[in-house]
């Protein structure tokens, strides 16, 4: 990075700091604090919704993702619009009509104290190691890359968005989204039609899909039965809805970007503009990393993109170098075979590049193998695909704009849980446990305190932080732990009337146990994790709920 | 009570209409990108 980088880079994050800050300065009561000021628009909503699950990995890492794997990792996003739909019609309208400011609220209304408590606890635990997931992810790429500490990127990331989030609530985190969203979109969308322009001038777009497409890279739908493959169409419509319904139903980060839209209206429409525009909005993320695959398909790639194993692979670079070329020439064959019209010359040079891709790939694998030998690297390295090439291939300014946008996305989701951790912690526990008697005022300061507390954890979470999986699905792992139970809260307090309280609070503990063996045994996709632990939580209180009427059938009836 | 009845039942859009429709054209989209990606999957193949 250069001047004129870091120039684009700093103007860009104290502006939009400096803009929230500004424009939320008078909320000085805890409703407007936590819920804004009730004037916040659909689209509003809608994006503050969308740029709270996109965060700095989304953008770092899906790419990668694309390149490495194909279109598969979009199955997760299938079950997004049928979980915005139930949202909409079953959790929205209960959340208005009672006017909460969390979601867990609710749930002591529906049955009791120590359920409202254990749903609050799952959320908390959840996205506080979430939220200092958040902040590492970018910042170990970002450090890695630009040499920069790597403790000093996690403070200084983390003390600016516990800042603006700590002063300005709710609305600042919705209207520095707003900024942050356009400036994220802005540099995605430059990055992609750089990269068309640097694709071969003989190669159309169609061509570039073909050769993808050829090559495995556009496979997005997987209909397999199978429960052990990660990404299938059933694991992302079932798997996938129940999982999107805990998180944008139960998930207080999300809870609270919607229920401050100034009516019922206005927060369901920013729910549906999600649900039309997720799938498309992640097609076109993991699409950047298979134009970028076809690109290195001209252009020899590195053989690992963590540049930090490079020393211990040079055994491999030939054998690579070789297979590459020959990938390369074949290619070219083909075009120039296509071009002219002659079809069996060009589907054997296509087939020749298809196999030398084979032989490269081989060594790709023996290369990781290497690297999974030097315990401290990961073996996953989609995390440096995009942000590799951003550096090596995009010329100054459009760098400074596109490390703005990992920067100004990791700030937007961060923000958005800091201001659900704070205030979560705030009404759930404060004002139930410790000063029930609490001022606006009080519970105003307690709130602003929470939010830095949560802040400085996050940041020490991020600072002693490990994760062996790919940063994307580590966030996803993460989620689909806890959520199947929290879900099968609110799914029994909707929809169970004969449930109480202590029948789910313990079938709820049994779920959550039964789901963190079932992820240490590691014997299927984790995305079937939260419709288990829903299902599992669901029918466990319901046989529990009759075991207890039949134990005290007077006392029940009365 | 009526304008909250409204706002229930309506979406203020001048299209969709109705919740019910907004539903519908969540449905069609995700079934358009489905198919749409299916047919994606048979390329270069």
């Amino acid at each position: 990075m250069n001047e004129l980088d870091i120039a684009v880079l700093l103007i860009t994050v104290f502006s939009i700091t400096a803009i929230g800050i500004w424009q939320t300065r008078k909320r000085d009561s805890l409703s407007s604090y936590l819920k804004g000021a009730k004037q916040t628009p659909w689209w509003a909503i809608g994006l503050s919704v969308m740029a709270t699950q996109a965060s700095a990995i989304t953008f770092l890492s899906t790419p990668g993702q694309g390149y490495l794997s194909g279109l598969g990792f979009l199955q997760i996003y299938f079950g997004v619009p049928f979980a915005l739909i139930l949202i909409s019609i079953f959790f929205l309208p209960i959340y208005h009509k009672l006017n909460v400011y969390t979601a867990y609220e609710y749930l002591e209304k529906r049955f009791d104290h120590k359920t409202r408590l254990l749903g609050a606890v799952l959320f908390l635990l959840q996205r506080g190691i979430g939220a200092g997931l958040t902040i590492y992810a970018p910042a170990i790429v970002l450090s890695t890359v630009f040499g920069w500490s790597i403790q000093t990127t996690i403070i200084c990331c983390g003390l600016l968005v516990t800042f603006y989030t700590m002063l300005g609530g709710t609305d600042a985190v919705t209207v520095t989204q707003k900024y942050q969203l356009s400036v994220i979109f802005v540099g995605m969308i430059t990055a992609v039609c750089l990269l068309i322009s640097k694709l071969p001038p003989e190669l159309s777009l169609l061509d570039a899909m073909h050769l993808a497409g050829g090559f495995g890279k556009l496979q997005a739908v997987n209909f397999s039965p199978d429960l052990n493959e990660r990404y299938t169409l059933w694991s992302g419509l079932f798997g996938g809805t129940f999982l999107m319904l805990s998180y944008f139903g139960a998930d207080q980060s999300q809870v609270q970007r919607y229920i401050s839209g100034s009516s019922i209206r206005e927060s369901r429409l920013g729910l549906l503009f999600n649900a039309l525009c997720k799938i498309p909005m992640q097609l076109f993320i993991l699409m950047i990393g298979v134009l970028m695959f076809v690109f290195y398909q001209f252009r020899e790639p590195p053989l690992f993109f963590d540049s930090r194993a490079g020393a211990s692979l040079t055994t491999f670079h030939t054998d690579f170098k070789k297979s590459h070329q020959s990938v390369k020439q074949s290619l070219e064959t083909w075009l120039q075979a296509k071009h002219r019209g002659d079809t069996a010359s060009s589907t054997k040079a296509f087939e020749q590049a298809k196999s030398s891709y084979l032989d490269a790939e081989r060594v790709r694998l023996d290369a990781v193998k290497e690297v999974a030998k030097q315990k401290t690297l990961k073996t996953n390295d989609a995390d440096y695909v995009f942000i590799s090439f951003i550096l090596k291939e995009l010329p100054h300014g459009v760098i400074g704009l596109m490390v703005t946008s990992f920067f100004l996305a990791a700030l937007s989701s961060k923000a958005a849980e800091l201001n659900a951790l704070g205030a979560s912690t705030t009404i759930d526990f404060y004002m139930l446990k410790v000063n029930k008697e609490a001022t606006d005022i009080q519970s105003l300061k307690a709130t602003k305190i929470f939010t830095l507390g949560w802040g400085l954890v996050a940041i020490m979470i991020a600072l002693v932080a490990n994760f062996s999986e790919n940063l994307i699905q580590a966030v996803n792992i993460l989620g689909s732990i806890f959520y199947g139970v929290l879900l099968a809260l609110f799914v029994v307090a909707f929809f169970l009337k004969r449930v109480g309280g202590t029948a789910i609070f313990w079938s709820a503990i049994v779920a959550q146990t039964l789901i963190f063996a079932l992820y240490l045994s590691g014997t299927m996709s984790y995305l079937w994790f939260p419709l288990i632990g829903c299902s599992v939580c669901v029918i466990l209180s319901l046989l529990l709920q009759q075991a207890i009427n039949k134990k005290n059938p007077i006392e029940n009836k009365a | 009570m009526t304008e909250e009845k409204e706002e229930e039942s309506t979406t203020g859009l001048p299209w969709p209409k109705s919740w019910k429709s907004a539903y519908i054209l969540v449905g069609c989209n995700f079934a358009f990108w489905l198919v749409l990606l299916v047919l994606l999957g048979t390329i270069g193949q």
